[in-house]
């Protein structure tokens, strides 16, 4: 009796703790969600500062609205793809439209939207400043709500064959940038180079952007959002936070301090842009591996990161690849890395080869089904839409062309287009 | 030197009268001045060559060439006047605005290039105007400037036209010099024009 009385008289404070903690949970999952919404301001001042003048509007505009068309393709189809029940191994059948779901659901929705966002913005600053508008948002539609959440069915659905084979991702090195990072390759090769962006004999000429203090700003922005991105991925208000997050800032500044390591040790300059792009690199390496390695690893899985992001973007150069952000190089093939090294440097099971390969199929089953996807996808909409912006539009700017607008109508700039040119095309429509 | 390819032109379009008639005339004589004016004499043979590759003129191989050698001895007095001269547009024929800040514009952006830029940009436009979409004045008019740095004359032409002429300049530009040297050369261009002709302001700026 006394026993049962006992019982009677705890049970609404397990109740209430229960309730307690889910608050907690949701309290770091909505928080986290809106560190990662942030990054999308990091994006668009890191790829707008790596651009011209007369396109910075256009790639912050780009920015803006695939979050936008993102969010409502998410909801609407991606997140029931990707977290729908999924007795296939391929992708999920349910969950579409969704209006009615447990509470912490929501939560989940929501930030898993943010990562849906950040996935598909990189592709805009890979084929920024050439890249009609309208085209670029059809593509992010259908990244958003096809290519990416077919993938993260894989890996982040339980029934997933990736999932099922054990493969290691858990924030998204693969899932969430090298995806992005194989659909901005895809683009720039549909899209081709900027106007004269290599020379007769091949050679790369250097393009400028127009303001390196918005690409710092950016960066220490997406930095600062990183810690939403991995931290949140716990999905509850954990304890493992502290180390997901340490080793999100150690790898961050192992990869620039490697690209910085690396133009000392060549004789070239320190560039602020290649050193942000390294710390970029280190914390999309150890996105996958952050819960799951020692701090020790996290650095060397940055150190590399940096180094592979500096040679790829070299790499690019040399196929005429015409990557304005170095997005491939800091998404993908440092995303590609740091999956690997997530396998390698597991904490519980080191240098563990079945891991490993394990590891490798999903990065290459990512490539394959990104990359031919948009490559797929790009080719259409060059086909039906066209996809590269005329080269009077090229001239013009797209500021100008795109929106009637320039990005800084009152500074004195060299430019043949002033604000009384983009008001005149307003007037005109 | 202007002189002299003017009288070569006369005694060139001489050679041929008897032969073409006044459309096909025009051409060859566009052919030569873009590729033989220049050219040491015994190359005539090989522009005449060209001119009776096909057709009836074949035949008349022979009889062209002597003409053509015969008539670049005559003397001034007894040639025809210059074609293109007489082709020019009237001077109390209203050229539109759009018109004269074309040839502002291009002169501009031409005269801000390096020599070496300026060459092969000439070369570039030269081998990019299209006889079958430019009207033929207007054809005429740039093959002459390209040719022989004679001035370009403001010719009538559909501003849409001379829009793309001057967006087809700089996307050579661009491959020839990069994208941040030609949008600095158009910029200087478009500064250069509109002070020296501040009538043509906004005609200018429509160009772009």
């Amino acid at each position: 009796m006394r026993s049962l009385l006992i019982a009677l008289s705890t049970l609404p404070a397990t109740a209430m703790a229960e309730q307690s903690a889910d608050a907690v949970n949701m309290l770091w999952i909505a928080t986290a969600g809106a560190l990662v919404f942030l990054m999308q301001a990091g994006f668009a001042l890191l790829e707008s500062g790596m651009s011209r003048a007369k396109n910075s509007l256009n790639v912050v505009m780009k920015n803006y609205m695939d979050v936008c068309v993102g969010t409502l393709i998410f909801w609407a189809v991606g997140y029931g793809l990707m977290f729908g029940t999924n007795d296939s191994g391929w992708f999920g059948s349910d969950g579409f439209f969704i209006n009615d779901a447990e509470p912490m659901t929501w939560g989940v929705i929501l930030f898993q939207t943010m990562f849906a966002a950040t996935a598909v913005t990189i592709a805009s600053g890979a084929m920024a400043e050439r890249t009609r508008y309208n085209a670029y948002l059809i593509g992010a539609l259908v990244i958003t709500g096809f290519i990416y959440p077919v993938f993260g069915s894989w890996v982040w659905n339980s029934g997933g064959w990736l999932a099922k084979l054990g493969f290691i991702d858990f924030a998204g090195s693969t899932v969430v940038h090298s995806v992005g990072a194989w659909c901005a390759l895809a683009g720039i090769i549909v899209v081709g180079p900027r106007l004269g962006r290599f020379g007769p004999r091949g050679e790369p000429r250097e393009i400028r952007g127009h303001n390196l203090t918005l690409v710092a700003l950016g960066g220490f922005i997406l930095w600062f959002g990183w810690f939403g991105f991995n931290g949140g991925s716990t999905l509850s208000a954990s304890v493992d936070i502290g180390l997901i997050n340490l080793n999100t800032q150690l790898a961050a500044s192992a990869g620039a301090v490697a690209t910085m390591l690396l133009a000392s040790i060549t004789s070239r300059p320190v560039l602020l842009t290649e050193t942000i792009n390294g710390s970029l690199a280190g914390l999309v390496g150890i996105t996958a591996g952050c819960a799951t390695m020692s701090p020790g690893f996290a650095i060397v899985t940055g150190l590399i990161a940096g180094v592979v992001c500096v040679l790829g973007q070299q790499l690019l150069l040399r196929m005429k690849l015409d990557d304005v952000v170095g997005a491939v190089s800091v998404h993908g093939f440092a995303g590609a890395w740091g999956t690997v090294a997530a396998g390698i440097f597991y904490l519980e099971d080191p240098f563990n080869s079945t891991r490993i390969l394990v590891q490798v199929i999903g990065v290459i089953s990512a490539f394959a089904w990104a990359f031919l996807g948009a490559l797929t996808l790009y080719l259409l909409i060059a086909m039906f839409i066209g996809l590269r912006a005329s080269a009077m539009h090229e001239q013009r700017g797209l500021d100008l062309t795109e929106h009637a607008e320039i990005g800084y109508p009152e500074f004195p700039m060299h430019t043949a287009y002033t604000a009384e040119r983009a008001a005149e095309m307003e007037v005109q429509g | 030197m202007s002189n002299d390819l003017s009288l070569r032109r006369r005694a060139i379009y001489t050679g041929l009268r008897p032969y073409l008639d006044e459309d096909a005339l025009l051409d060859a004589l566009m052919h030569w001045e873009n590729h033989f004016a220049t050219a040491p004499r015994f190359t005539l043979q090989k522009f005449v060559a060209e001119l009776c590759k096909d057709g009836d003129l074949r035949s008349r191989r022979a009889d062209i060439l002597l003409s053509l050698v015969q008539a670049l001895s005559m003397p001034a007095g007894s040639l025809l006047p210059d074609p293109l001269q007489h082709r020019q547009v009237p001077v109390n024929v209203v050229v539109a605005d759009d018109s004269q800040a074309f040839s502002a514009l291009m002169m501009s952006l031409f005269e801000l290039m390096p020599r070496d830029t300026h060459y092969h940009m000439r070369l570039d436009m030269l081998a990019s105007l299209d006889p079958r979409k430019l009207p033929r004045t207007l054809l005429v008019a740039m093959q002459r400037w390209f040719g022989d740095k004679d001035v370009l004359k403001p010719v009538s032409c559909d501003p849409a036209l001379l829009r793309t002429i001057v967006n087809r300049c700089y996307v050579l530009l661009c491959e020839r010099v990069g994208p941040v040297e030609a949008d600095r050369l158009l910029a200087r261009a478009t500064d250069l024009a509109q002070q020296q002709q501040p009538t043509l302001k906004r005609a200018i700026g429509q160009l772009l």
